[in-house]
């Protein structure tokens, strides 16, 4: 294992947890901030073709979960103008925390992140479209964004350069779907977040039926480092095990000591992340389950958990997805047959009803689990949940019936014998109940 | 990611010897006493912000209007009546179905009243495996409510959320704009809905996001607003972040 330049080095959360007033421009600035756009645009570092050629040497993929490279994504931008940016800060996956720590604590690098992605798009104005939860986050981005303009970073002339950037918060009002990056796009024009049917893609045909580049927070965060330290420097940031680059952050909640967002290099092992990161198990109870990438992806047992390393490939391999480094790590004495039921009554309220096999798959698996659990479920009930999760895939418009479809299948190919327990006992053996670590419960 | 009650998907119960049934949405102002808004003004703050989200959506794409403003007059007026509806695809002004759509498409609005404070209680599998579905039956039973329902002097509503996004720092519930985290014991719970009683008005309208985010050149809401502290949102003991 390699990590002489990696251990402990963090590009995003590069400030002491819980420290005052990381999120101000002064703080930033302390922190080296605002020092690779001034290069970029005072000094001429890069051309917009050059930063874009770093950004693809760099290997960034994208956070937001589907993992595409960036930089290749940069490139199918097509040449008409105006085009925009979007910053994908939905954020609405069960599991998922991570970019809000971004916007609530280190503000200024998604602001510079967009700017300099702008530059390298020969783009203006970019829209950060934030989930409407998160009002704080919110406060944090938008004072940001207000300070960005006043020091001159945003505006019609920035730093004296010729160029203008803009940067528009808006908010979103409560629909997970418009995460997806096309939903997103009809709900930043005032409509419904139904997503739209591709091609076109948005990098044609986008928001206001102009070119558009959506990007998650971490994503969008991600290129100041690039911009500062090179791409090829940015590629080394990884264990050498693997082929993913960079560092990545992850957020860990469930069954842990010390749930919360962590900043590790690629390829880090999920072993050491638990345990020393961590701080291992709660109340010492033993793993069960981990699903490592945000609810979407395909659950493992705790055996399969330990292999792995947290990168694209290393996921790949043990049978499930990086996503959007959503860990949630499940003990002994959680029922798998109840989580699956909470996760898929989920999407079947997220469905946005426009693709037959979404609308109605979600609704029919939910309720073949909910049966299940509740004692009352047969044999025939399990292979039909099979089934039908198997053919939701790949058949709509957007992949949120996939998302659906993969805990399904996972959570019944992975704890089979648990499923199988519930019919023959006709009833949850663990009482219906999650376990209740803090007491809030009725006392037994 | 709230009101279950009003997303109702139009054909429930496929398959499985039922025969399929169509369920209604129902309507917006069922059983609600909207008088309240018979005559809608916005502030004079709401006014100039919406004069400067106008700058910031290009020409002929007004229609990006609808939910920031719809947002606002939630905010202004409290819920979103048919007569908000009205009132707000007047303001912008878009056809009143493209306002109707967006408000029954998105969890947040408020088709009804609510109570002054609006506790959410997330029950996402995250939340749920270290407690999330005891604290909201907790909570439930100190204010006699079922999820969904409102205290009978309308202080507390009460429901379960899907994820947001606050998974490390479970359990944990929104408070209308708040959130409050780590809610490890029923001491804690207990002291929370104490405080909340004890406030004379809704928490967490902080007057410097009062309307909803909006920065930029030309922007007339106060610079200068109240320090941004941590608030609501407290992180984890110890650890990550
Ligand atoms: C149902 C669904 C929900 C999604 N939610 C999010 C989200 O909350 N945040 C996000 O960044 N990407 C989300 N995505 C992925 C986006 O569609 C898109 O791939 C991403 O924003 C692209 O940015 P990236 O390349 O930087 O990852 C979601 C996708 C689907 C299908
Ligand atoms: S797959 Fe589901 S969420 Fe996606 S567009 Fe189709 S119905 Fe909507
Ligand atoms: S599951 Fe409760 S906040 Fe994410």
């Amino acid at each position: 294992m390699a990590y002489t330049i990696l251990d402990g080095h963090k590009t995003l959360l590069n400030f002491p947890r819980g420290a005052e007033g990381t999120w101000t421009l002064d703080s930033y600035r302390t922190r080296g901030g605002y020092s690779a756009l001034e290069a970029v645009l005072r000094e001429g570092r890069y051309t917009p073709a050059g930063l874009l050629d770093q950004v693809k040497k760099s290997g960034l993929r994208g956070r937001g979960g589907a993992g595409f490279p960036t930089g290749l994504k940069w490139s199918f931008l097509a040449k008409q103008r105006p085009a925009y940016l979007v910053c994908n800060a939905d954020e609405s996956e069960p599991g998922t925390f991570k970019d809000r720590v971004i916007l609530e604590e280190n503000p200024h690098q998604l602001v510079e992140g967009m700017i300099l992605s702008l530059f390298a798009l020969e783009a203006e104005h970019g829209y950060v479209y934030v989930r409407g939860e998160y009002v704080h986050p919110q406060k944090r981005l938008d004072a940001a964004i207000r300070e960005a303009y006043e020091a001159g970073y945003l505006g019609e002339d920035v730093l004296g350069a010729g160029r203008a950037y803009h940067i528009t918060l808006h908010s979103g009002a409560g629909a997970y779907i418009c995460g997806e990056e096309t939903g997103l796009i009809n709900s930043l024009e005032g409509r419904k977040g139904q997503p739209r049917l591709k091609p076109p893609f948005p990098a044609v045909i986008g928001v206001f039926n102009k070119p558009t580049i959506v990007n998650n927070v971490e994503t969008l965060a991600s290129v100041c480092s690039i911009a500062e330290f090179g791409g090829e420097a940015y590629a080394q940031w990884r264990n050498e095990s693997g082929k993913s680059t960079g560092t990545k952050l992850f957020s860990v909640s469930g069954h842990v000591e010390r749930p919360g967002v962590y900043e590790v290099p690629m390829g880090y092992p999920f072993k050491r992340l638990l345990e020393e990161e961590c701080g291992g198990m709660l109340n010492g109870m033993p793993l069960k389950a981990l699903i490592v990438g945000g609810s979407s992806v395909p659950v493992v047992d705790a055996e399969t958990a330990m292999k792995i390393d947290l990168d694209y490939e290393s996921c790949a391999a043990h049978g499930t997805l990086l996503g959007s480094g959503g860990v949630i790590v499940m003990g002994e004495g959680t029922c798998m047959v109840r989580s699956l039921e909470v996760l898929l009554r989920f999407y079947h309220h997220e469905s946005c009803g426009q693709c037959t096999p979404c609308r109605e798959g979600t609704g029919w698996i939910h309720r073949i689990v909910r049966r299940v659990e509740a004692g009352q479920g047969t044999m025939v009930d399990l292979d039909e949940l099979y089934r039908i999760a198997d053919n939701m895939e790949g058949k709509t418009i957007c992949t949120l019936a996939d998302a659906a479809a993969w805990p399904a299948k996972s959570h019944l190919r992975v704890f089979r014998q648990e499923f199988e327990r519930h019919v023959h006992e006709g009833r949850c053996p663990f009482g219906g109940r999650f376990p209740d670590p803090f007491h809030l419960g009725p006392q037994a | 990611m709230t009101d279950r009650i009003t997303q109702t998907t139009a054909l429930e119960g496929h398959g499985h010897g039922t025969l399929p049934v169509w369920k209604r949405t129902p309507e917006p102002d069922a059983g609600v006493d909207a008088s309240v808004h018979a005559r809608l003004e916005f502030s004079d703050a709401a006014k100039e912000r919406l004069a400067w989200l106008r700058t910031r959506y290009p020409d002929g794409y007004q229609r990006a209007l609808v939910l920031p403003v719809l947002s606002m007059a939630q905010r202004e007026f409290g819920w979103v009546s048919p007569q908000v509806i009205a009132f707000v695809a007047d303001a912008i002004p878009v056809p009143r179905m493209w306002v109707e759509e967006v408000a029954t498409f998105y969890t947040m609005y408020n088709k009804r009243p609510i109570g002054r404070h609006h506790l959410q209680v997330c029950t996402n599998v995250c939340c749920a495996v270290v407690g999330g579905e005891q604290l909201l039956e907790y909570v439930c039973r100190k204010l006699g409510v079922h999820p969904g329902e409102t205290t009978a002097d309308g202080r507390f509503t009460v429901i379960g959320a899907e994820c947001l996004g606050a998974c490390g720092y479970a359990p944990m519930m929104q408070v209308n704009d708040d959130y409050h985290e780590n809610l490890r014991s029923r001491a804690q719970v207990d002291a929370l809905l104490e405080r909340l009683a004890a406030e004379p008005d809704r928490v967490g309208t902080d007057p410097h996001l009062a309307l909803g985010p909006g920065t930029g050149p030309g922007r007339m809401l106060p610079r200068n607003g109240p320090a941004l502290k941590a608030g609501g949102n407290v992180h984890t003991p110890e650890g990550g972040h």
